[in-house]
C-alpha cells in the first residue's frame, strides 16, 4: 500500500466542525476510518502547542523533545525520568500532553467493542502515523513521523498509565528515535570503562537486581530497563534514569535506608528511584556492547557464565520489548535479531551474594 | 495439498539464527521457532518453490502445519521449478507459547527476602 499525504490536512467536514461548540468536537476511531480519523485530530496540533502554557525540554538519544504540558507536574516528573545527556544531532521532536476537555483538541474516541490493536498497528505500518490507545484509560499518544509532532491525550491531567512515570513517552521515544539501525530494546546494562553488557530477560529473571548490584559495586549503567542501542556500532544510550527495586532486594544491598529512595511502593510494589541520585559518579552517555548476557535465578550460590546460542539470546531479547513498545514491533524484532547475531551470548547464572555476582561481571568484562 | 505458498500476511516475519529460524505473527504475538530441516523447507516457500516436491511426505505434513498454524496460504501463482531436497532431520516447528503477547514484563518482586538474592518469589 502506498500511503500519500492528502493537499489539504483539514477536510471540509473540519472547518465545518469548528463552527459547532466544543462538546461536538469528536471524532469516533475505527479501523476504517482509522488514517482520516488521525488526519482529523492532529491539525489541531499547532494550536494546542501554542496554547499550552507548560515546557520542557530533553536531549535523549541524541534526539532533542520539546514537551509541553496543561500541568507542569508531568513535565516535572518526565524530566525526572528522561536519561537527557549530551547534545542533540537529531530533528526535533514536539510532545503536547493534554486532556481530553482541552477546547482546542477534537477529542478522538474509540468504542472498545471495535477496537483491535494488533490490525490497527498493521494498518498504520506503511503510513507516517504510529498510535497507541489503551481504551481502558482512554489514553491516547498519536505520532505523525514526517512532522516529528506527537499528540498524548489523557482524560485527567494524571491519567496515565501506572508504568508511565517510571518510562514517560516511551512509544514517543521508539517512534521518533528508531531507525533502520537502532530501536529502543527491553534491557539493562552495565558497563567498566568502554566495555559493556546488555542483560535480557523477562520479568524475575534477576536482570534489574543484577544492574542494581553492579552500579552500587562500582560498575556503569546506561540503563536499568529499556536503552536505546545501534546495530552498526553496537553501542547502547540511556533513554530513562529509573531503576527500581522491592524492599528486600535494596535490604540485600544494604541500601534500603539511602535518603534518595522512597519508603513508598510504585504499582509494582517496588520502590522507584533514579539513578543520579544513587550512584557515585556521573554515568555515561554511551556504552560500547561486547556481549549480551541473560540473567537467570537458580538458587545456586555461585555466578556462572555460560555460552548461549544466537536463537535463545534472542528469544531471551525480543519478546518483552516487542510487546511492550508499541506500534513499530517489526523493527524491534528485526533489531534486536540483529543484535544477538552481532553479540556474543551468554547465560549468568546467578548465585546468592550481590558482591560475588558483580566480582564475576567485573572480571567478564575486563577480560573482553 | 502441492503448488505454491506464501506468508498468510506482511505481518509474518522471520529472522535467521545460524540456520534456526524464529517467525513471530505481528497480528496475534506468537513466536515460533524452526529447526534446520524446517527452516529449508520455510526457505523453499519463500523462494516460491513447492516443498511437496522438494521433500515429498515430509514437505506436504510441514505445510500442513504451517497453515494449521496460520503462517501460510496457498497461492495461485505457479512455483518456481525445485530440485529435490535432502533434509537430515524432521522438520520441527516449536510454538512458543510462552512468549506469546507478554502482558507485563516486569512482575512484581524480583527477590525473596528469606531465601536468598536474588530468588524467584514463586520458589518454595
Amino acid at each position: 500500500m502506498t500511503w500519500m499525504r492528502p493537499q489539504d490536512g483539514r477536510s471540509g467536514l473540519m472547518r465545518a466542525e469548528a463552527r459547532y461548540p466544543v462538546k461536538e468536537r469528536r471524532i469516533v476511531f475505527d479501523e476504517h476510518n482509522l488514517v482520516a480519523a488521525i488526519e482529523r485530530v492532529l491539525p489541531d496540533f499547532e494550536a494546542i502547542w501554542q496554547a499550552t502554557p507548560h515546557q520542557a525540554e530533553v536531549t535523549v538519544a541524541h534526539g532533542r523533545f520539546q514537551l509541553r504540558s496543561q500541568h507542569p507536574d508531568y513535565l516535572t516528573q518526565a524530566s525526572r525520568a528522561l536519561a537527557s545527556r549530551g547534545a542533540p544531532t537529531r530533528t526535533t521532536c514536539r510532545i503536547a500532553i493534554v486532556t481530553l476537555a482541552n477546547p482546542a483538541l477534537t477529542a478522538p474516541d474509540w468504542p472498545t467493542s471495535t477496537f483491535r490493536e494488533r490490525p490497527m498497528e498493521a494498518l498504520l505500518s506503511e503510513t507516517p502515523y504510529r498510535l497507541h490507545y489503551f481504551p481502558e484509560l482512554q489514553f491516547w499518544q498519536i505520532y505523525d513521523r514526517d512532522r516529528a509532532i506527537g499528540l498524548q491525550i489523557m482524560p485527567t491531567h494524571d491519567g496515565f498509565p501506572p508504568w508511565d512515570p517510571g518510562s514517560p513517552l516511551r512509544n514517543f521515544l521508539q517512534w521518533h528515535l528508531g531507525e533502520e539501525t537502532g530501536s529502543l530494546l527491553h534491557g539493562g546494562t552495565l558497563g567498566l570503562g568502554d566495555r559493556g553488557v546488555l542483560l535480557a530477560g523477562e520479568g524475575g529473571s534477576g536482570k534489574s537486581s543484577t544492574v542494581l548490584a553492579g552500579i552500587f559495586g562500582g560498575l556503569s549503567s546506561v540503563g536499568d530497563d529499556y536503552v536505546y542501542v545501534e546495530t552498526d556500532t553496537l553501542i547502547a544510550r540511556p533513554l530513562f534514569e529509573t531503576l527500581k527495586q522491592d524492599r528486600a532486594g535494596l535490604e540485600r544491598l544494604n541500601r534500603h535506608t539511602h535518603p534518595a529512595i522512597p519508603q513508598e511502593d510504585n504499582w509494582q510494589g517496588k520502590r522507584q528511584f533514579y539513578m543520579p541520585d544513587v550512584a557515585a559518579w556521573p554515568m555515561p552517555e554511551a556504552l560500547p556492547l561486547c556481549a549480551l548476557l541473560l540473567p537467570q535465578i537458580t538458587g545456586g550460590n555461585r555466578t556462572a557464565l555460560a555460552p548461549v546460542t544466537r536463537k535463545e539470546a534472542f528469544l531471551a531479547l525480543a519478546p518483552s520489548g516487542v510487546t511492550q513498545i508499541h506500534c513499530d514491533r517489526q523493527r524491534l524484532f528485526r533489531i534486536a535479531a540483529e543484535v544477538s547475531r552481532q553479540l556474543p551470548a551468554y547465560r549468568l547464572t546467578l548465585g546468592t551474594d550481590p558482591q560475588e555476582i558483580v566480582y564475576v561481571l567485573r572480571r567478564f568484562l575486563e577480560d573482553r | 495439498m502441492t503448488g505454491r505458498f506464501s506468508r498468510s500476511s506482511p505481518d509474518i516475519v522471520h529472522e535467521d539464527f545460524d540456520g534456526d529460524l524464529v517467525i513471530l505473527n505481528l497480528q496475534t504475538g506468537e513466536y515460533f521457532g524452526l529447526n534446520l530441516a524446517a527452516a529449508t523447507l520455510w526457505n523453499e516457500i519463500m523462494a516460491g518453490r513447492d516443498p511437496t516436491l522438494a521433500a515429498g511426505d515430509a514437505g506436504t505434513r510441514f505445510v500442513g502445519r504451517l497453515q494449521e498454524l496460520g503462517l501460510v496460504i496457498a497461492s495461485d501463482d505457479p512455483p518456481e521449478t525445485t530440485a529435490p531436497l535432502s533434509l537430515d532431520a524432521v522438520p520441527v516447528v516449536d510454538v512458543y507459547s510462552d512468549l506469546s503477547d507478554l502482558i507485563l514484563a516486569d512482575p512484581i518482586h524480583d527477590v525473596d527476602e528469606a531465601a536468598g538474592w536474588p530468588k524467584r518469589p514463586d520458589e518454595g
